[in-house]
């Protein structure tokens, strides 16, 4: 049988410091927990010698220390854990499960994919996987809420000991008058308003992006970003209630009195902690709105200083790459390039079809575009509303104005691609039928077939015929994958610029920098030597990695890579599927911090009003 | 072998590393550490390559590489230092404690080559994993092909919710006979024969 204590380091030390009484052990132990030392006190007098004989469970002597410093403990095989108390005031915990700062209800997406494999359904099986033993867990949870039970101990048996009372400073005193004038119960009802005003609004907002306007989603990250904010404003007063939900529960003292029959009494509260992963996220939102502003003001600021450098640049860099090299490219495919021969006719009826839409777009965009003023205004816009609303506004809006210029290149890669994607394919059942072997669609397989000799003899010359356009059309292809693959690139760096702008976890890095201990990654517990030979372990909190905090960015990252830059791309484009922009699924993963669907507003309105202060509230 | 009133420690020393166990009295704790042999020697070793190869590279002057970077050439030689330093480390010690009804722990150290051990330990902290009793499965034996065609044993931890296994003295890979020992004293300490665990520890000899 193993029994762990778990004792305080400043009780520990405490106990060093007095050297010349009796003294005795008092600890606490719910049912499924170990002990956990909650005071040392004189045992010297009878009075007191009866009185803690009188301990009624869940508190309970454990041992005695006699004038010399030997401990006599009455459990049999125990180890001394030590640990310093997590300071409530200041949020921190222990964890052994590594804090998440992802909203619980996208976690549980991640085992659907994990049952998948057969040895783990075996392993699932097994009888080991399917046994319990929190014991550690529960004890965890009394060493989190350690300063309460320590509260609750000394009201109980209010004759042990003194318990240095928080005494209410000045400002505390202050600020309770003030909580009960009526001044402040007529602001909190006019932020309330003003609250359900804007939550009402952005919620509207929300459902006509979503359901009103279908796919824009996909195509305009101005919509994105928009969509981004609206949802995170309709979320905030729910974690505003969560957080001050969790402020009152802090105050509640465990009594352990009625709840003796109730064996995971100390689990069936909601711990406070459970709440401080929603204070991090809200505060880290909060801060991120407030940063994306202040890099709004400095970017509006830089381009209201370059703005003619600017839109000179700009008006050149439009007519000159959209329009002025575009023509030059296909002219220049046209007319043999590097010296290689191409059809001739083949060649000039593309680049005909080419110059027809570049002809096209620039009658409709691009001269529209790039005129000085038209420009201008637009470059105005863009710095007031990067003053006013943030830099990812103004960057996606930059985006978008770019996905709308740079239209017919998509249209020219398209159109190239699905030329040589035809043609590819026809050449390769073509050699099959050359080969005397047949593409079998049923099975899926290449199978042998017999072929009538006109057959052989048509396929033959079609075959001859389509490699000898292969080239011009390939290199058609070649340059215009090229323009777009590199137009994609682009897209692919800029938002990722704003979803780190939106998404950097930026609280949670620096809270990690400041108090390690708020952010629990998991425990650790090292063995000291005490004095007399006996193993001490202590427990410590080891903080969170700070891998596991940018995971939502590493995936992200990882699924770029897959996309954009694996082999996987070159084999795509070497067989002509198409490479496009993936909006949803690489930036999905990073609103992993909102919930799916955000609450109605009459839900919102009834839980925010039972957060308003009432007129004659007594604290419990 | 070595014993207190409330713990014994047992070492043993192999051709490439030396194993130590300690037990604390109750089986409560045990701590089992592989220590590669030659540690100081490695140590040495390394020290006197880095302190080699970086005045090399600094002393000579007339070296063409380094006018490329002009200003930064002082950046660029203590950027050599640190990613020299940083790769050539100590030898890794690592350590499972086991924790009776707790779980286990592993921990990995290694310092770097160039400091000297007190400094070692006080600045790289030991990158340690704490697994909970609930999520362990299985400790496990397994084996594998390494080099195509030779066959190694391996330790290995079987944790729930995650997809691979948890290595054990990956690194510093025991003999099959240590593997045993440190098999039997897991399980043995984990899973107590009388205690509330469904299946019965086996002890392979």
């Amino acid at each position: 049988m193993s029994n762990y204590i778990f004792w305080p380091s400043e009780l520990l030390r405490k106990e060093i410091s007095i050297s010349d009484q009796v003294l005795c052990l008092v600890a606490i132990k719910l049912k499924e927990t170990d002990y956990v030392v909650i005071s040392i006190e004189n045992f010297s007098s009878s009075s007191s010698k009866e009185l803690l004989n009188s301990l009624t469970s869940p508190y309970s002597v454990i041992g005695v220390r006699d004038m010399n410093g030997d401990w006599d403990i009455s459990l049999p095989g125990f180890t001394i854990v030590e640990f310093e108390i997590p300071k409530f005031k200041l949020m921190e915990f222990y964890s052994i499960e590594p804090i998440s700062l992802i909203l619980s209800e996208h976690e549980i997406e991640n085992n659907k994919v994990f049952q998948k494999f057969p040895n783990i359904e075996k392993i699932m099986g097994y009888e080991r996987y399917q046994c319990k033993n929190y014991q550690l867990n529960n004890t965890i949870d009394i060493i989190n809420a350690y300063t309460a039970n320590r509260y609750a101990f000394h009201n109980t048996y209010a004759q042990f000991g003194h318990f240095e009372d928080d005494a209410m400073s000045i400002i505390g005193i202050i600020r309770k008058w003030y909580t009960s004038t009526a001044i402040y119960r007529g602001l909190c009802f006019v932020l309330y308003m003003i609250t359900m005003i804007v939550c009402s609004l952005s919620y509207s907002g929300y459902i006509f992006i979503r359901n009103g306007i279908p796919k824009i989603l996909s195509l305009s990250s101005t919509a994105k970003q928009i969509d981004l904010r609206l949802q995170q404003i309709c979320y905030f007063p729910i974690q505003f209630i969560k957080i001050n939900q969790s402020k009152a529960l802090e105050e509640t003292i465990p009594n352990y009195q009625e709840q003796r029959s109730n064996s995971n009494s100390v689990r069936a509260k909601e711990a406070p902690y459970k709440y401080y992963p929603d204070y991090i996220r809200f505060y880290n939102t909060l801060w991120l709105i407030v940063n994306d502003i202040s890099f709004g003001l400095m970017l509006g600021a830089v381009l209201k200083d370059n703005h003619d450098l600017i839109i000179n640049s700009l008006s050149e860099v439009v007519t000159t790459t959209l329009y002025d090299k575009m023509i030059n490219l296909t002219y220049v495919l046209a007319n043999n390039p590097f010296g290689i021969k191409l059809n001739h006719e083949l060649a000039s009826f593309l680049s005909e079809l080419f110059y027809w839409i570049i002809e096209f777009s620039y009658n409709s965009l691009i001269k529209f575009t790039s005129d000085k003023e038209k420009l201008s205004v637009f470059l105005k816009i863009v710095t007031k509303i990067s003053c006013v609303l943030g830099a990812s506004f103004a960057i996606s809006l930059v985006i978008d104005f770019f996905s709308l210029l740079f239209f017919h290149l998509y249209l020219f890669y398209h159109i190239s691609r699905k030329l040589y994607h035809w043609q590819l394919n026809t050449l390769i059942s073509l050699f099959y039928l050359f080969c005397g072997k047949k593409r079998n669609v049923l099975r899926k397989r290449i199978d042998y077939d017999y072929f009538e000799l006109d057959e052989l003899l048509l396929g033959t010359l079609l075959f001859i015929i389509l490699t000898f356009l292969m080239p011009t059309v390939l290199s058609f292809y070649a340059s215009f994958a090229v323009i777009w693959v590199s137009t994609v690139y682009i897209h692919v760096i800029l938002n990722s610029i704003v979803s780190l702008i939106n998404h950097f976890p930026l609280f949670a890095f620096l809270l990690r920098i400041k108090d390690p201990k708020r952010l629990p990654g998991g425990i650790i517990l090292s063995p000291k030597h005490h004095k007399n030979g006996r193993i001490i372990l202590s427990l410590e909190n080891s903080p969170l990695k700070v891998n596991n905090m940018f995971k939502p960015f590493s995936y992200s990252m990882n699924k770029m890579k897959e996309y954009y830059f694996s082999m996987k791309t070159f084999k795509s484009l070497l067989g002509g599927s198409p490479i496009m922009i993936q909006m949803n699924e690489m930036y999905d993963v990073l609103y992993l911090w909102l919930p799916e669907e955000p609450m109605s507003i009459q839900e919102t309105m009834t839980q925010l009003k039972e957060c308003l202060p009432r007129k004659t509230e007594k604290l419990e | 072998m070595v014993q207190t009133d409330l713990s014994t420690t047992f070492s043993e020393e192999r051709k490439k590393y030396t194993i130590e166990i300690e037990r604390e009295q109750n089986d409560n704790y045990i701590r089992i550490t592989i220590i590669p042999n030659g540690l100081r020697k490695k140590q040495l070793i390394n020290c006197v390559l880095i302190i080699f190869f970086n005045a090399w590279i600094s002393m000579a002057r007339y070296n063409p590489y380094f006018e490329k970077f002009g200003r930064y050439s002082l950046l660029a030689r203590l950027l050599i230092l640190f990613t020299s330093c940083r790769i050539l480390k100590n030898p890794t010690v690592e350590t499972l404690m086991i924790f009776k009804n707790y779980g286990i722990q592993t921990l990995e150290t290694s310092g770097y080559s160039i400091l000297p051990n007190s400094i070692n330990k006080r600045i790289c902290t030991p990158e340690s994993v704490f697994v909970p009793r609930d999520a362990i499965v299985d400790i496990i034996i397994n084996e594998a092909f390494v080099k195509e065609c030779q066959v190694i044993f391996y330790l290995a931890v079987i944790v729930k919710g995650e997809d691979k296994l948890k290595l054990l003295f990956a690194k510093s890979r025991p003999r099959l006979v240590d593997q045993k020992v440190i098999y039997n004293l897991s399980r043995n300490c984990l899973y107590p024969k009388n205690g509330s665990d469904p299946v019965e520890p086996t002890v392979i000899v």
